[in-house]
């Protein structure tokens, strides 16, 4: 990795990486609120740097780094990073990140655990549960309506296809029932043409597919 | 069934199957993930070896300032001094190479250069210098070092998986004690000793910097990370030196990394890496924060 520090430069990396992954693409525009030791101390530890380093793409040992300001100008990426307070609950590296471009927007909290490692746990509305350890592994991100046999419906083309679920979580939207998300690791990859079976349920408005990201 | 989140465990599954704590961990990763072979794995971790020696080699040379202008050039200055037959260093070679291998790979780490995180990039420096030290003394061969390798990492997953290794999170015996802890276990495996004996340094390693806070000023890795990364080096030789000569510790290790749990939670937020106390504080730290135009508000 790229120094000076494993949370607050490599795990800031990772959480922009992961949440570009989440997004699909790389944004126009990435709003990088940071809290707690985040928003006292990201200048000396580069966290700013690093967290548009991951919103570009770049693994954490790239020495491009450095230099990110002047290569999110390259890829016209719009950023800023305003502070903001998530209560003391929240863990002291922690940063919402809002992804925003034409089309979509997304909006990410994620905390950098130390030695490198991150943990989502938001996206938009649904309190989840996504260690790097598990973003390491194919990942289905589905929203979706809520419908009694959607779940099985989809872990039965996922069982046809002989790969085996590693992990499977479904959140409810708390302000609006009918909305869900669903993450679905597996250890392999799900063949494409599943994927696409999937992708093409009525009850999903969006379905993200992480390929091992190097988090 | 390789499985371990505690020392204990990992104790118990090398005496049950006459392995060795790099053996168990090996086996441990094979078994999370299909993909993986010991082939990978060893190809890997000797790619990440031959990082922790760029790395000290870099640092040896470097003449930069660092970001924050507060370290560059100690490792070199050290490094001539070692070469220096003038100079004294009271330390036996081997511990004085891995003080000034700590420096070197750290004060790379403060001018962003290439470092592996180990197990975080502010302690990055005592398992390196301790290890490259050792090996160069020595003649370690490179795959008793992978092995060693993998040997401190157990140490760390068990701290991690029990307490923290983030300084935000527990203070820098989160940092500097895993650090000191895992460099101390593989020292002691490099060395021949047994598992108990590789959990025993670490376990005196780790009981030896509880209740160190992380408290750098501006909130940059640099003062006073750097240079404690070299004298942890020598302390993670020492804690080894006990191992081996057979004391062992009073305390156990699990219950050493609850301790170091609970000393974390109850540590003020001022000292856990927020710049809003201790040596961040003092009056030359706020002089410093201020010429960099960094701004501590607290939020």
């Amino acid at each position: 990795m790229i120094g000076p520090s494993s949370s607050h430069t490599a795990g800031a990396l990772k959480l922009g990486l992961t949440s570009r992954h989440i997004f699909g693409s790389q944004p126009k525009q990435a709003i990088f609120n940071l809290h707690g030791s985040f928003a006292q101390v990201y200048a000396g530890h580069a966290t700013d740097r690093a967290l548009l380093g991951g919103m570009l793409g770049f693994p954490t040992d790239d020495p491009r780094i450095k230099s990110a300001f002047d290569e999110a100008k390259t890829y016209q990426l719009d950023y800023d990073f305003p502070k903001i307070n998530l209560g003391k609950e929240a863990h002291a590296n922690t940063v919402k990140i809002v992804m925003t471009d034409d089309k979509d927007q997304i909006t990410v909290i994620g905390e950098s655990i130390g030695g490198g490692m991150i943990n989502v746990s938001k996206i938009d509305q649904f309190q989840v549960r996504l260690p790097c350890s598990l973003a390491r592994t194919f990942i289905l991100i589905i929203w979706h309506n809520h419908a009694a046999d959607f779940l099985d419906r989809i872990q039965g083309y996922i069982f046809r296809s002989g790969v085996e679920l590693n992990d499977l979580q479904t959140h409810r939207n708390p302000e609006n029932i009918d909305s869900a998300l669903t993450i679905i690791s597996t250890l392999e990859a799900i063949p494409s043409d599943i994927v696409e079976t999937i992708k093409a349920q009525p009850e999903i408005f969006k379905i993200r597919v992480l390929d091992r990201i190097p988090v | 069934m390789y499985n371990f989140t505690t020392a204990e465990k990992l104790l118990e599954i090398c005496e049950e199957h006459d392995f060795s704590i790099d053996e168990v961990l090996l086996r441990r990763e094979l078994n999370r993930d299909p993909l993986a072979t010991r082939e990978k794995i060893l190809a890997e971790l000797d790619r990440r070896l031959n990082v922790l020696r760029d790395g000290i080699n870099e640092g040896l040379h470097r003449e930069d300032k660092s970001v924050g202008l507060m370290v560059g050039g100690i490792a070199k200055k050290l490094i001539s001094r070692f070469k220096n037959p003038e100079f004294h260093f009271f330390h036996s070679k081997v511990t004085t190479k891995a003080m000034i291998y700590a420096i070197a790979t750290n004060e790379n780490n403060a001018c962003m250069g290439k470092i592996l995180a180990f197990p975080t990039a502010g302690a990055a420096g005592v398992t390196p210098g301790v290890l490259i030290a050792a090996q160069e003394e020595y003649g370690y061969k490179d795959d008793e070092m992978l092995s060693a390798m993998l040997t401190a990492s157990a140490i760390g997953l068990i701290i991690a998986e029990n307490a923290t290794l983030a300084g935000a999170g527990g203070g820098c015996q989160a940092e500097i004690g895993s650090a000191a802890a895992m460099a101390a276990a593989a020292l002691t495996q490099l060395r021949g000793g047994t598992p108990e004996q590789c959990v025993t340094a670490a376990t005196l390693a780790l009981k030896n910097t509880l209740g160190l806070v992380c408290d750098p000023i501006g909130g940059m890795v640099e003062v006073p990370c750097v240079k404690r990364n070299g004298i942890f080096s020598t302390m993670a030789i020492s804690a080894s030196d006990l191992a081996m000569a057979g004391i062992e510790s009073f305390v156990p290790f699990d219950q050493v990394v609850d301790a170091a749990k609970r000393i974390g939670d109850a540590m003020p937020e001022a000292h856990k890496e927020t710049a809003m106390g201790g040596l961040a504080t003092t009056k030359v730290g706020l002089e410093q924060t201020k010429k960099l135009g960094i701004k501590i508000t607290g939020v």
